[in-house]
Protein backbone atom coordinates (compact mmCIF):
# COMPACT_ATOMS: atom_id res chain seq x y z
CA UNK A 1 0.00 0.00 0.00
CA UNK A 2 0.73 3.26 -1.09
CA UNK A 3 0.78 6.36 1.46
CA UNK A 4 0.98 10.01 0.69
CA UNK A 5 3.15 11.04 -2.38
CA UNK A 6 5.43 8.21 -3.91
CA UNK A 7 7.50 7.26 -1.10
CA UNK A 8 5.12 5.90 1.07
CA UNK A 9 5.09 7.91 3.67
CA UNK A 10 3.81 10.83 5.14
CA UNK A 11 5.34 14.42 5.85
CA UNK A 12 4.83 13.60 9.77
CA UNK A 13 6.50 9.76 9.38
CA UNK A 14 3.74 7.72 9.71
CA UNK A 15 3.36 5.27 7.07
CA UNK A 16 -0.05 4.81 5.60
CA UNK A 17 -0.35 0.84 6.66
CA UNK A 18 0.97 1.63 10.02
CA UNK A 19 -2.37 4.34 10.50
CA UNK A 20 -4.37 1.57 8.61
CA UNK A 21 -3.61 -0.77 10.92
CA UNK A 22 -4.07 1.46 14.21
CA UNK A 23 -7.54 2.20 13.08
CA UNK A 24 -8.55 -1.57 12.45
CA UNK A 25 -7.23 -2.40 15.84
CA UNK A 26 -9.06 0.14 17.56
CA UNK A 27 -12.12 -0.75 15.55
CA UNK A 28 -11.73 -3.90 16.74
CA UNK A 29 -11.07 -3.29 20.06
CA UNK A 30 -13.12 0.22 20.78
CA UNK A 31 -16.88 0.05 21.35
CA UNK A 32 -17.39 3.86 20.75
CA UNK A 33 -18.33 4.21 17.22
CA UNK A 34 -17.50 7.96 17.39
CA UNK A 35 -14.00 7.90 18.35
CA UNK A 36 -13.45 5.15 16.13
CA UNK A 37 -14.75 7.75 13.30
CA UNK A 38 -13.06 10.33 14.87
CA UNK A 39 -9.64 9.54 14.67
CA UNK A 40 -10.21 7.38 11.19
CA UNK A 41 -10.56 11.29 10.12
CA UNK A 42 -7.85 12.59 12.19
CA UNK A 43 -5.51 9.86 10.82
CA UNK A 44 -6.24 10.36 7.07
CA UNK A 45 -5.12 13.91 7.24
CA UNK A 46 -1.85 12.35 8.89
CA UNK A 47 -1.25 10.08 5.76
CA UNK A 48 -2.85 12.43 3.22
CA UNK A 49 -2.02 15.27 1.88
CA UNK A 50 -5.42 17.16 2.76
CA UNK A 51 -6.53 20.14 4.40
CA UNK A 52 -9.49 18.09 6.28
CA UNK A 53 -11.39 15.25 6.22
CA UNK A 54 -15.11 14.28 7.16
CA UNK A 55 -17.43 11.27 7.61
CA UNK A 56 -21.07 11.74 6.36
CA UNK A 57 -23.64 9.23 6.87
CA UNK A 58 -27.52 9.07 6.10
CA UNK A 59 -29.65 9.12 9.37
CA UNK A 60 -33.03 7.54 9.83
CA UNK A 61 -34.19 10.22 6.86
CA UNK A 62 -31.95 9.16 4.22
CA UNK A 63 -30.22 12.57 4.87
CA UNK A 64 -26.32 12.88 5.02
CA UNK A 65 -24.87 13.98 8.51
CA UNK A 66 -21.39 14.68 9.83
CA UNK A 67 -20.85 12.81 12.22
CA UNK A 68 -17.31 12.77 11.73
CA UNK A 69 -14.35 15.30 11.03
CA UNK A 70 -10.53 15.30 11.23
CA UNK A 71 -11.32 18.35 13.32
CA UNK A 72 -13.52 20.52 14.96
CA UNK A 73 -12.50 23.89 13.10
CA UNK A 74 -15.27 25.44 12.00
CA UNK A 75 -14.86 26.32 8.30
CA UNK A 76 -14.09 22.22 7.91
CA UNK A 77 -17.27 21.98 9.06
CA UNK A 78 -19.14 24.41 7.32
CA UNK A 79 -17.56 22.96 4.03
CA UNK A 80 -18.82 19.36 4.71
CA UNK A 81 -22.23 21.25 5.31
CA UNK A 82 -22.24 22.98 2.62
CA UNK A 83 -20.69 20.03 0.24
CA UNK A 84 -23.79 17.59 1.21
CA UNK A 85 -26.17 20.23 -0.01
CA UNK A 86 -24.27 20.80 -3.56
CA UNK A 87 -24.76 16.92 -3.65
CA UNK A 88 -28.45 16.45 -3.11
CA UNK A 89 -29.69 12.67 -2.36
CA UNK A 90 -32.94 12.33 -3.40
CA UNK A 91 -32.69 11.79 -7.45
CA UNK A 92 -31.95 8.60 -8.73
CA UNK A 93 -29.13 10.10 -10.79
CA UNK A 94 -27.38 11.19 -7.57
CA UNK A 95 -28.06 8.08 -5.97
CA UNK A 96 -25.89 6.43 -8.70
CA UNK A 97 -23.47 9.11 -8.47
CA UNK A 98 -22.85 8.43 -4.53
CA UNK A 99 -21.46 4.89 -5.65
CA UNK A 100 -18.58 6.86 -7.48
CA UNK A 101 -15.20 8.71 -6.76
CA UNK A 102 -15.44 12.26 -7.82
CA UNK A 103 -14.69 15.72 -7.38
CA UNK A 104 -16.75 18.58 -5.49
CA UNK A 105 -15.95 22.38 -5.83
CA UNK A 106 -12.88 24.73 -5.78
CA UNK A 107 -10.12 26.73 -3.96
CA UNK A 108 -9.86 25.46 -0.11
CA UNK A 109 -13.30 23.80 -0.19
CA UNK A 110 -12.12 21.23 -2.70
CA UNK A 111 -13.38 17.67 -1.85
CA UNK A 112 -12.71 14.60 -2.98
CA UNK A 113 -15.29 12.23 -2.02
CA UNK A 114 -15.28 8.49 -1.79
CA UNK A 115 -18.21 6.23 -1.27
CA UNK A 116 -19.00 4.35 1.82
CA UNK A 117 -20.83 1.38 1.11
CA UNK A 118 -21.10 -2.41 1.13
CA UNK A 119 -22.11 -4.91 -1.39
CA UNK A 120 -23.05 -1.30 -3.75
CA UNK A 121 -25.25 -0.44 -0.49
CA UNK A 122 -24.09 3.62 0.21
CA UNK A 123 -24.24 4.29 3.86
CA UNK A 124 -22.79 7.45 3.79
CA UNK A 125 -19.35 9.30 2.06
CA UNK A 126 -15.85 10.21 3.31
CA UNK A 127 -14.59 13.60 2.09
CA UNK A 128 -10.77 14.66 1.76
CA UNK A 129 -10.13 18.33 1.08
CA UNK A 130 -7.19 18.85 -0.38
CA UNK A 131 -6.19 20.73 -3.72
CA UNK A 132 -4.89 17.87 -5.41
CA UNK A 133 -4.65 14.09 -4.70
CA UNK A 134 -1.89 11.75 -6.01
CA UNK A 135 -3.07 9.02 -8.01
CA UNK A 136 -1.35 6.64 -5.23
CA UNK A 137 -3.33 8.49 -2.42
CA UNK A 138 -6.02 7.37 -4.39
CA UNK A 139 -6.42 3.73 -2.76
CA UNK A 140 -5.14 5.25 0.46
CA UNK A 141 -8.24 7.28 0.98
CA UNK A 142 -10.44 4.50 -0.23
CA UNK A 143 -9.07 2.26 2.41
CA UNK A 144 -10.00 4.76 5.06
CA UNK A 145 -13.69 4.76 3.30
CA UNK A 146 -13.76 0.96 2.85
CA UNK A 147 -12.27 0.80 6.97
CA UNK A 148 -15.18 3.62 7.94
CA UNK A 149 -17.99 1.07 6.30
CA UNK A 150 -16.63 -1.70 8.35
CA UNK A 151 -16.62 0.60 11.96
CA UNK A 152 -20.44 1.54 10.98
CA UNK A 153 -21.18 -2.25 10.25
CA UNK A 154 -20.52 -3.26 14.04
CA UNK A 155 -23.32 -5.30 15.27
CA UNK A 156 -24.60 -3.28 17.93
CA UNK A 157 -24.67 -0.59 15.49
CA UNK A 158 -27.68 -2.31 13.68
CA UNK A 159 -27.02 -4.73 11.23
CA UNK A 160 -29.04 -8.18 11.96
CA UNK A 161 -27.02 -11.27 13.41
CA UNK A 162 -27.89 -13.31 10.62
CA UNK A 163 -26.35 -11.26 7.63
CA UNK A 164 -23.49 -10.88 9.77
CA UNK A 165 -23.27 -14.34 10.92
CA UNK A 166 -23.14 -15.31 7.33
CA UNK A 167 -20.96 -13.14 6.63
CA UNK A 168 -18.63 -14.32 8.77
CA UNK A 169 -19.40 -17.98 7.66
CA UNK A 170 -18.74 -17.34 4.50
CA UNK A 171 -15.25 -15.90 5.23
CA UNK A 172 -14.57 -18.96 6.69
CA UNK A 173 -15.16 -21.06 4.01
CA UNK A 174 -12.98 -18.76 1.88
CA UNK A 175 -10.15 -19.48 4.24
CA UNK A 176 -10.29 -23.13 4.27
CA UNK A 177 -10.43 -23.15 0.48
CA UNK A 178 -7.20 -21.03 0.67
CA UNK A 179 -5.76 -23.32 3.26
CA UNK A 180 -6.04 -26.66 1.38
CA UNK A 181 -4.73 -24.31 -1.87
CA UNK A 182 -1.62 -23.54 0.18
CA UNK A 183 -1.05 -27.21 0.80
CA UNK A 184 -1.62 -28.05 -2.97
CA UNK A 185 1.30 -25.46 -3.57
CA UNK A 186 3.24 -26.00 -1.10
CA UNK A 187 3.46 -30.11 -2.19
CA UNK A 188 3.60 -29.10 -5.59
CA UNK A 189 6.96 -26.77 -4.77
CA UNK A 190 8.15 -28.08 -1.92
CA UNK A 191 7.83 -24.55 -0.41
CA UNK A 192 6.35 -24.14 3.41
CA UNK A 193 3.07 -22.80 3.98
CA UNK A 194 4.28 -19.27 3.93
CA UNK A 195 6.20 -19.30 0.27
CA UNK A 196 3.21 -21.23 -0.95
CA UNK A 197 0.41 -18.67 0.18
CA UNK A 198 3.02 -16.15 -1.09
CA UNK A 199 2.93 -17.55 -4.38
CA UNK A 200 -0.23 -17.82 -4.38
CA UNK A 201 -1.25 -14.29 -3.12
CA UNK A 202 1.26 -13.38 -6.31
CA UNK A 203 -0.62 -14.91 -9.19
CA UNK A 204 -3.82 -13.50 -8.05
CA UNK A 205 -2.35 -10.32 -8.08
CA UNK A 206 -1.07 -10.89 -11.46
CA UNK A 207 -3.94 -12.40 -12.46
CA UNK A 208 -6.20 -10.04 -11.00
CA UNK A 209 -8.17 -12.71 -9.69
CA UNK A 210 -9.91 -12.65 -5.96
CA UNK A 211 -7.58 -14.87 -3.90
CA UNK A 212 -10.36 -17.50 -3.03
CA UNK A 213 -11.39 -17.77 -6.80
CA UNK A 214 -7.55 -18.40 -7.67
CA UNK A 215 -7.43 -21.48 -4.36
CA UNK A 216 -10.35 -22.60 -5.45
CA UNK A 217 -8.77 -23.55 -8.90
CA UNK A 218 -6.19 -24.72 -7.71
CA UNK A 219 -7.90 -27.18 -5.82
CA UNK A 220 -10.46 -28.24 -7.91
CA UNK A 221 -8.36 -27.98 -11.77
CA UNK A 222 -11.79 -26.60 -12.45
CA UNK A 223 -9.71 -23.99 -14.48
CA UNK A 224 -6.57 -23.66 -16.63
CA UNK A 225 -4.02 -22.02 -13.76
CA UNK A 226 -1.28 -19.51 -14.48
CA UNK A 227 2.34 -21.14 -15.28
CA UNK A 228 3.70 -20.09 -11.50
CA UNK A 229 0.99 -22.77 -10.23
CA UNK A 230 0.94 -25.00 -13.10
CA UNK A 231 2.61 -28.46 -11.69
CA UNK A 232 6.28 -28.82 -12.83
CA UNK A 233 6.35 -30.75 -16.43
CA UNK A 234 2.30 -29.88 -16.83
CA UNK A 235 1.76 -27.67 -20.06
CA UNK A 236 -0.87 -26.53 -18.78
CA UNK A 237 -2.80 -27.81 -15.76
CA UNK A 238 -4.82 -30.57 -16.93
CA UNK A 239 -7.75 -30.66 -14.21
CA UNK A 240 -6.76 -34.44 -13.42
CA UNK A 241 -7.65 -33.67 -10.00
CA UNK B 1 -29.36 -20.20 16.92
CA UNK B 2 -29.69 -19.83 20.21
CA UNK B 3 -26.73 -21.09 23.23
CA UNK B 4 -29.19 -23.98 24.22
CA UNK B 5 -29.38 -25.45 20.83
CA UNK B 6 -25.86 -25.44 20.00
CA UNK B 7 -25.52 -27.68 23.38
CA UNK B 8 -28.75 -29.88 22.53
CA UNK B 9 -26.90 -30.22 19.26
CA UNK B 10 -23.53 -30.92 21.17
CA UNK B 11 -24.57 -33.51 23.20
CA UNK B 12 -27.20 -35.29 20.51
CA UNK B 13 -24.14 -35.43 18.07
CA UNK B 14 -21.94 -36.56 20.51
CA UNK B 15 -24.57 -39.37 21.27
CA UNK B 16 -25.37 -40.22 18.03
CA UNK B 17 -21.28 -41.06 16.99
CA UNK B 18 -21.87 -43.60 19.57
CA UNK B 19 -24.41 -45.19 17.69
CA UNK B 20 -22.77 -44.28 14.07
CA UNK B 21 -25.68 -42.54 13.51
CA UNK B 22 -24.06 -38.60 13.42
CA UNK B 23 -25.83 -38.15 9.77
CA UNK B 24 -29.39 -38.92 11.65
CA UNK B 25 -28.84 -36.82 14.24
CA UNK B 26 -27.72 -33.76 12.39
CA UNK B 27 -31.20 -34.11 10.09
CA UNK B 28 -33.15 -34.69 13.18
CA UNK B 29 -31.95 -31.77 15.17
CA UNK B 30 -31.87 -29.43 11.66
CA UNK B 31 -35.59 -30.34 11.22
CA UNK B 32 -36.29 -28.96 14.62
CA UNK B 33 -33.96 -25.41 14.17
CA UNK B 34 -34.85 -24.95 10.40
CA UNK B 35 -38.53 -25.79 11.39
CA UNK B 36 -38.36 -28.00 8.53
CA UNK B 37 -40.91 -31.10 8.46
CA UNK B 38 -37.99 -32.93 6.87
CA UNK B 39 -34.16 -32.86 6.45
CA UNK B 40 -32.01 -35.27 4.48
CA UNK B 41 -28.49 -35.80 3.78
CA UNK B 42 -27.20 -37.16 1.07
CA UNK B 43 -23.37 -38.38 0.91
CA UNK B 44 -21.49 -38.29 -2.60
CA UNK B 45 -19.51 -41.60 -2.16
CA UNK B 46 -19.57 -43.55 -5.45
CA UNK B 47 -22.44 -43.79 -7.83
CA UNK B 48 -25.15 -43.10 -5.55
CA UNK B 49 -25.31 -40.90 -3.10
CA UNK B 50 -26.11 -42.01 0.19
CA UNK B 51 -28.71 -40.68 2.00
CA UNK B 52 -29.73 -40.52 5.77
CA UNK B 53 -32.99 -38.49 6.86
CA UNK B 54 -34.99 -37.00 9.91
CA UNK B 55 -37.72 -39.52 8.74
CA UNK B 56 -38.19 -42.01 6.20
CA UNK B 57 -40.04 -39.28 4.12
CA UNK B 58 -36.72 -36.98 4.26
CA UNK B 59 -35.22 -40.14 2.52
CA UNK B 60 -37.82 -41.02 0.06
CA UNK B 61 -37.83 -37.45 -0.96
CA UNK B 62 -33.82 -37.30 -1.68
CA UNK B 63 -33.44 -41.01 -3.05
CA UNK B 64 -36.38 -39.49 -5.36
CA UNK B 65 -34.89 -36.00 -6.34
CA UNK B 66 -31.34 -38.20 -7.39
CA UNK B 67 -33.21 -41.12 -9.54
CA UNK B 68 -35.41 -38.56 -11.23
CA UNK B 69 -32.46 -36.20 -11.69
CA UNK B 70 -34.38 -33.14 -10.75
CA UNK B 71 -34.72 -30.78 -7.62
CA UNK B 72 -33.06 -28.65 -5.24
CA UNK B 73 -30.74 -31.37 -4.31
CA UNK B 74 -29.58 -31.88 -7.88
CA UNK B 75 -28.75 -28.20 -8.59
CA UNK B 76 -26.83 -27.73 -5.36
CA UNK B 77 -24.75 -30.93 -5.91
CA UNK B 78 -24.70 -29.64 -9.94
CA UNK B 79 -23.57 -26.23 -9.02
CA UNK B 80 -21.82 -26.66 -5.45
CA UNK B 81 -24.41 -23.13 -4.27
CA UNK B 82 -27.06 -23.36 -1.81
CA UNK B 83 -30.48 -23.73 -4.11
CA UNK B 84 -33.41 -22.12 -2.13
CA UNK B 85 -36.95 -23.05 -3.80
CA UNK B 86 -40.18 -21.93 -1.77
CA UNK B 87 -42.55 -23.17 -4.15
CA UNK B 88 -41.76 -26.23 -6.15
CA UNK B 89 -44.57 -26.34 -8.47
CA UNK B 90 -43.86 -22.63 -9.35
CA UNK B 91 -42.97 -22.75 -13.34
CA UNK B 92 -39.83 -20.35 -12.57
CA UNK B 93 -38.56 -23.57 -10.01
CA UNK B 94 -37.48 -25.50 -13.45
CA UNK B 95 -38.36 -28.63 -11.89
CA UNK B 96 -41.66 -29.91 -12.96
CA UNK B 97 -41.24 -33.58 -12.35
CA UNK B 98 -40.09 -33.94 -8.78
CA UNK B 99 -42.76 -31.13 -7.76
CA UNK B 100 -45.06 -33.90 -8.39
CA UNK B 101 -43.74 -36.23 -6.41
CA UNK B 102 -43.10 -33.79 -3.93
CA UNK B 103 -46.52 -32.70 -3.81
CA UNK B 104 -47.65 -36.02 -3.38
CA UNK B 105 -45.64 -36.63 -0.39
CA UNK B 106 -46.78 -33.77 0.93
CA UNK B 107 -43.56 -31.24 0.09
CA UNK B 108 -44.49 -27.96 -1.19
CA UNK B 109 -41.06 -26.11 -0.82
CA UNK B 110 -37.34 -26.76 -0.60
CA UNK B 111 -33.79 -25.81 0.38
CA UNK B 112 -30.42 -27.13 -0.49
CA UNK B 113 -27.70 -26.33 1.08
CA UNK B 114 -24.15 -27.72 -0.14
CA UNK B 115 -21.76 -29.41 2.74
CA UNK B 116 -18.08 -28.53 1.71
CA UNK B 117 -15.08 -29.26 2.97
CA UNK B 118 -13.08 -26.13 1.74
CA UNK B 119 -13.31 -26.25 -1.82
CA UNK B 120 -14.62 -30.29 -1.86
CA UNK B 121 -18.16 -30.87 -2.52
CA UNK B 122 -19.17 -33.76 0.08
CA UNK B 123 -22.73 -34.11 -0.60
CA UNK B 124 -26.22 -31.91 0.45
CA UNK B 125 -27.93 -31.23 3.15
CA UNK B 126 -31.64 -30.70 2.12
CA UNK B 127 -34.70 -28.96 4.18
CA UNK B 128 -38.28 -29.46 3.02
CA UNK B 129 -41.59 -28.23 4.15
CA UNK B 130 -45.31 -28.69 3.60
CA UNK B 131 -45.69 -24.92 3.44
CA UNK B 132 -44.85 -22.64 0.77
CA UNK B 133 -42.60 -19.86 1.55
CA UNK B 134 -39.26 -18.33 1.90
CA UNK B 135 -36.40 -19.71 4.53
CA UNK B 136 -36.11 -16.79 6.88
CA UNK B 137 -32.55 -15.24 7.60
CA UNK B 138 -32.42 -17.08 10.78
CA UNK B 139 -33.23 -20.54 9.40
CA UNK B 140 -30.90 -19.74 6.24
CA UNK B 141 -27.61 -18.82 8.62
CA UNK B 142 -28.59 -21.75 11.13
CA UNK B 143 -28.74 -23.57 7.56
CA UNK B 144 -24.77 -22.93 6.60
CA UNK B 145 -23.63 -23.81 9.81
CA UNK B 146 -25.34 -27.13 10.04
CA UNK B 147 -24.45 -27.88 6.95
CA UNK B 148 -20.66 -27.20 8.03
CA UNK B 149 -21.21 -29.29 10.98
CA UNK B 150 -22.89 -32.14 8.74
CA UNK B 151 -19.75 -31.92 6.13
CA UNK B 152 -17.07 -32.23 8.76
CA UNK B 153 -18.91 -35.02 10.67
CA UNK B 154 -20.35 -37.36 7.78
CA UNK B 155 -16.75 -37.30 5.96
CA UNK B 156 -14.71 -40.78 7.58
CA UNK B 157 -17.85 -41.96 8.28
CA UNK B 158 -17.79 -45.38 7.93
CA UNK B 159 -14.18 -45.92 10.07
CA UNK B 160 -15.66 -44.74 13.22
CA UNK B 161 -13.81 -41.57 12.71
CA UNK B 162 -17.60 -38.98 14.19
CA UNK B 163 -18.10 -36.99 15.99
CA UNK B 164 -15.53 -36.48 19.11
CA UNK B 165 -13.14 -39.12 18.21
CA UNK B 166 -10.47 -36.17 17.89
CA UNK B 167 -11.47 -34.49 20.42
CA UNK B 168 -8.36 -32.93 22.78
CA UNK B 169 -8.46 -33.89 26.04
CA UNK B 170 -9.35 -30.83 28.09
CA UNK B 171 -10.14 -27.94 25.44
CA UNK B 172 -13.98 -29.38 25.52
CA UNK B 173 -14.89 -26.29 27.56
CA UNK B 174 -14.84 -23.35 25.45
CA UNK B 175 -16.16 -25.31 22.40
CA UNK B 176 -19.46 -27.28 23.10
CA UNK B 177 -19.31 -29.34 19.72
CA UNK B 178 -15.50 -30.73 20.33
CA UNK B 179 -12.49 -29.67 17.79
CA UNK B 180 -13.50 -32.24 15.81
CA UNK B 181 -16.12 -30.44 14.04
CA UNK B 182 -14.18 -27.22 13.52
CA UNK B 183 -11.28 -27.92 11.18
CA UNK B 184 -8.18 -25.69 11.50
CA UNK B 185 -6.07 -24.68 8.69
CA UNK B 186 -3.58 -27.15 9.30
CA UNK B 187 -5.97 -29.84 8.77
CA UNK B 188 -6.86 -27.87 5.43
CA UNK B 189 -2.96 -27.05 4.63
CA UNK B 190 -2.75 -30.78 5.15
CA UNK B 191 -5.42 -32.02 3.14
CA UNK B 192 -3.77 -29.80 0.60
CA UNK B 193 -0.62 -31.77 0.24
CA UNK B 194 -2.37 -35.03 0.75
CA UNK B 195 -4.06 -34.20 -2.12
CA UNK B 196 -1.79 -33.15 -4.22
CA UNK B 197 0.70 -35.68 -3.25
CA UNK B 198 -1.47 -38.46 -3.97
CA UNK B 199 -3.46 -37.13 -6.96
CA UNK B 200 -6.70 -37.50 -5.13
CA UNK B 201 -9.61 -34.82 -4.40
CA UNK B 202 -9.57 -33.24 -0.75
CA UNK B 203 -12.39 -34.71 0.52
CA UNK B 204 -10.62 -38.11 -0.14
CA UNK B 205 -7.53 -36.91 1.06
CA UNK B 206 -9.41 -36.22 4.29
CA UNK B 207 -10.86 -39.24 4.54
CA UNK B 208 -7.41 -40.81 4.08
CA UNK B 209 -5.61 -38.08 6.83
CA UNK B 210 -8.82 -39.40 9.47
CA UNK B 211 -7.89 -42.96 8.39
CA UNK B 212 -4.37 -42.53 9.27
CA UNK B 213 -4.95 -40.64 12.30
CA UNK B 214 -7.75 -43.18 14.08
CA UNK B 215 -5.43 -46.26 12.80
CA UNK B 216 -2.47 -44.51 14.83
CA UNK B 217 -4.45 -43.68 17.86
CA UNK B 218 -3.25 -39.80 17.14
CA UNK B 219 -5.84 -36.77 17.06
CA UNK B 220 -6.00 -35.46 13.55
CA UNK B 221 -4.66 -32.22 14.19
CA UNK B 222 -1.45 -33.97 15.80
CA UNK B 223 -1.36 -35.83 12.02
CA UNK B 224 -2.06 -32.77 10.03
CA UNK B 225 1.07 -30.96 11.75
CA UNK B 226 2.76 -34.10 10.97
CA UNK B 227 1.91 -34.05 7.28
CA UNK B 228 2.59 -30.35 6.98
CA UNK B 229 6.05 -30.45 8.34
CA UNK B 230 7.07 -33.50 6.18
CA UNK B 231 7.67 -35.63 8.66
CA UNK B 232 4.81 -37.79 7.93
CA UNK B 233 4.18 -39.02 4.25
CA UNK B 234 1.26 -40.78 3.75
CA UNK B 235 1.46 -43.67 1.28
CA UNK B 236 -0.58 -44.40 -1.96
Amino acid sequence: MSGAGSDGVDAGGRPAAVALGELVRVAVRHRDLLDVLTLLCERAVDVLPAAGAGLLVRDGDGRLRTVAASGADPDLLDRLEAHATVRPDDGPADRAAERRTSVVGGGPGRAHTFPVAVDGTVMGRFDVFAAVLDPADVPVAEAFADLAALALLRPEDGVDGPTLARRVHMALEGRAVVAQAVGVVAQRFALDPDGALRRLRAAARTERAGLVALAEAVVTGARPLPATLRRPGDARDDGSR
Amino acid sequence: MAAGEWQRLADLLREASEGGDVGGAVARVAARLLAADDVGLAVLSGEVPSVVGSSDRAVALLEREFTVGEGPSVVTVREGRPTLVEDLSAPAAGMPVFAVEAAAAGCAAAFAFPLRIGAGLVGVLTASRAARGPLDDVAHTDALILAAIAAVALVGDGQRTGVGTDATPGRGGADPLGTDLVLGDVVHVAVGMVAEQLRIGVVEALVRLRAFAFASDRPLRDVAAAVVARELLLER
